[in-house]
């Protein structure tokens, strides 16, 4: 084999893309955990549920996932249909903390089964602050949003946080009722809001509102956490299964990858069977490590056989659902979408440097009991009471940026699991973190507010809620341990790459996932030129 | 006839429904098996009471709600909820499916009786030493 690529998620998928386009031999070696995806629902949300009598099965699953303790607590929104994506993961990937708790993937596809799409480009200045190769990224996020397809809003007052105009995007998905609304509110004021650094727009979305190759448009079944409505959103099973069928890629799933070894010109993967626990060897000209942040990081201190601690770095996260009063008890049965609506992002220096963004959704087809179960009301009068709330709310979901502090990291220590160790982590705020965070979800509270929305809590996720993580093998410009080149090798390797969020020596208060593709891209392109 | 029949029939009727559809009792009760939500003694005679007394329902569940939000008997209420939920014949009482008039006053009116039960419940269950 000449490349040997771990992992099936977003950088994977993109990595696997650029190296089999060589027309060298590719075999990705994945954990690889699989569940049918549905991509032809037959009825929408509505319909569904007024009239469909198998309904509960399909809402709360055959086993009841969605009630159960089955689903990561930093997924609550987890429904039946994407459980499979954090499944074994206790298992296999544990982690040991009191305060960081990450949600990792061991599924084809990874993480990317679940993704909201939000597609946003790092600015220049975010781009320096994560040491990575500003012109080169920029050329790769179009070729990343020509291949998941992305729309948006070419020219808004968040175009310029979403894409920078560095690619050009399909449409946006049409407004839910009450988002227009509130954008429309927006509109008027938006002077003010901008004098003030906030600016409101539409996201950019990895979802198609256009046919792209054998991809669907979307049709607004509104039945986005259940279902991949003729594939419309970028999921990275897309990729792999489209190089499979076209066989250039050879996929070998039910693997763990434990640790690497390199002789001469050749990296062996040891590797254990997740069914079996048989253990089983893998060998290639070149490794490409895409297992996550996290799951590269464990690989990488396994071979180094080294017990340090690596930094880490993780998006604080917070929760805001609020009341659009304007909506409050409105008739809400026609045709939504439950992916991002809105953007808006708060840019304290006005010069995109240090940017927290919240995304806006509307809640409905995640159903009710959801919120029941937080809320401290009775049953009875709670039903009641959603019936009037739904329909005018907003959850607002704000990622606070994040550099390195001292005390964040991550450490493999042994233990009993099968791979013999766990991952120790700590994640704290110091004090100017914690004071900045406040800052922002006043600013936000108060933004909101003016546009008559209420905000009935602001809720801050255990850390790791974010479900971004990056930062544990800096770049570094010099060779060190635990390190890598601005290339993607992995220092004190010849032939090991990352081309995960590893790398990453900062992260911006936005979806990090198409800067991850776009960076696995650039590495498999190097990868390639170096032969 | 299984005593979490008649939890399920009290439960079912407290949260809102007007009869009772066929298939609601047995789903219940397999999913209380499926996700082990036993009621220990102290738990049991609690619901024994409320079964009883219906009317102590809504006070006891906001008071839980309140004081001890994953006792079991939130959890079994909310399984009921989530099932109602996902039942043709139910689902009409969660959606939003006309304009509600005087919504603000009625958000205000029913949040505000809501924590005012919550608050009594606790008192209840405090005083009585029923949690
Ligand atoms: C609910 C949710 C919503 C999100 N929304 C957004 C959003 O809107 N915008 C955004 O930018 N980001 C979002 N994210 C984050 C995004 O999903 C991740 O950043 C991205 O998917 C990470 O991709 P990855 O390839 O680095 O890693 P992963 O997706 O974690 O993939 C890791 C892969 O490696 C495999 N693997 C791991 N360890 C091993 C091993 N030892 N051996 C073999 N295989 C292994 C796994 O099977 C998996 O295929 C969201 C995430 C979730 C869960």
């Amino acid at each position: 084999m000449d490349y040997m690529i771990i992992g099936s998620g977003c950088t994977a998928a993109m990595a696997a893309e650029t190296l089999c386009g060589s027309g060298k031999q590719v075999l990705m070696i994945d954990a690889g955990l699989e569940k049918g995806i549905i991509t032809r629902p037959e009825e929408d949300f509505i319909s569904k549920r007024l009239h469909n009598q198998e309904q509960s099965r399909f809402f709360l699953g055959d086993e009841l996932e969605a009630l159960g303790e089955a689903t990561h607590p930093n997924i609550p929104q987890q429904t039946a249909q994407r459980t499979f994506m954090s499944a074994l993961t206790e298992r296999f990937l544990p982690i040991g903390s009191s305060n960081f708790f990450p949600v990792e993937s061991l599924a084809l596809g990874g993480l990317g089964n679940g993704w909201g799409l939000g597609s946003y480009a790092f600015s220049t200045a975010e781009l320096e602050k994560c040491k990575l190769p500003v012109q080169p990224m920029k050329a790769a996020y179009g070729t990343i949003a020509q291949r998941i397809g992305i729309s948006g809003e070419q020219e808004d007052d968040a175009s310029g946080y979403c894409h920078g105009e560095l690619f050009s995007t399909q449409p946006s998905i049409n407004l839910n009722p009450s988002a227009a609304d509130l954008y429309g509110r927006y509109r008027k004021r938006s002077k003010g809001f901008i004098e003030k650094g906030i600016s409101m727009g539409r996201p950019s979305l990895a979802l198609l509102t256009e046919q792209l190759n054998d991809r669907e448009a979307y049709g607004y079944k509104d039945l986005d956490f259940y279902a991949n409505e003729g594939n419309s959103a970028y999921r990275p099973y897309i990729t792999i299964k489209k190089l499979v069928d076209k066989g250039v890629l050879n996929y070998q799933s039910g693997w763990l990858a434990i640790s690497f070894s390199e002789k001469e010109e050749v990296v062996t993967v040891e590797c254990l069977n997740i069914g079996t626990l048989e253990k089983k060897c893998f060998h290639a000209r070149k490794l490409v490590l895409c297992a996550g942040t996290l799951g590269s990081s464990r690989m990488v201190m396994r071979s180094m056989q080294g017990r340090e601690k690596l930094p880490i770095l993780c998006n604080a996260y917070t929760y805001m659902p609020m009341a659009y009063l304007p909506f409050l008890g409105r008739q809400h049965t026609g045709q939504l979408c439950g992916l991002a609506q809105l953007a808006m992002f708060y840019d304290i220096h006005k010069d995109h440097s240090d940017v927290a963004m919240a995304s806006v959704y509307n809640y409905r087809s995640l159903l009710n009991f959801r919120i029941l179960k937080q809320m401290p009301l009775n049953h009875a009068d709670g039903r009641k009471f959603l019936q009037l709330l739904v329909p005018s709310l907003f959850i607002a979901g704000i990622f606070h940026p994040a550099g390195y502090q001292p005390q964040n990291h991550i450490q493999l220590k042994p233990s009993a699991s099968p791979t013999g160790d766990s991952l120790f982590t700590n994640y704290t705020y110091t004090d100017q973190e914690e004071a900045l965070i406040k800052h922002t979800e006043k600013t936000y509270a108060a933004a909101f507010f003016k546009l008559r929305c209420l905000v009935l809590k602001k809720m801050r996720t255990a850390t790791g809620g974010s479900i971004h993580y990056a930062g544990s093998l800096p770049f570094s410009d010099t060779e060190k341990p635990y390190h890598i080149s601005p290339e993607g090798k992995l220092y004190g390797t010849r032939h090991v790459h990352v081309a995960d969020g590893s790398g990453f020596s900062y992260l911006p208060g936005k979806g990090l996932t198409l800067s991850l593709m776009a960076y696995a891209h650039l590495t498999a392109t190097k990868i390639l030129a170096d032969g | 006839m299984p005593d979490t029949q008649q939890e399920a029939t009290v439960l079912a009727k407290y949260i809102g429904a007007k009869e009772i559809v066929p298939g609601l009792l047995p789903r219940y009760n397999e999913a209380l098996g499926r996700l082990s939500l036993q009621l220990d003694s102290k738990e049991g005679l609690l619901m024994q009471r409320l079964l009883r007394h219906p009317f102590l329902l809504p006070l006891v569940d906001g008071g839980l709600a309140l004081v001890q939000p994953q006792h079991t008997i939130r959890k079994r209420l909310l399984l009921m909820s989530a099932l109602m939920e996902t039942e043709t014949d139910y689902a009409g009482l969660f959606l939003t499916k006309d304009n509600i008039a005087f919504a603000g006053i009625q958000f205000l009116y029913r949040g505000g009786m809501a924590v005012l039960k919550g608050l009594i419940g606790a008192c209840l269950l405090k005083c009585l030493r029923w949690s």
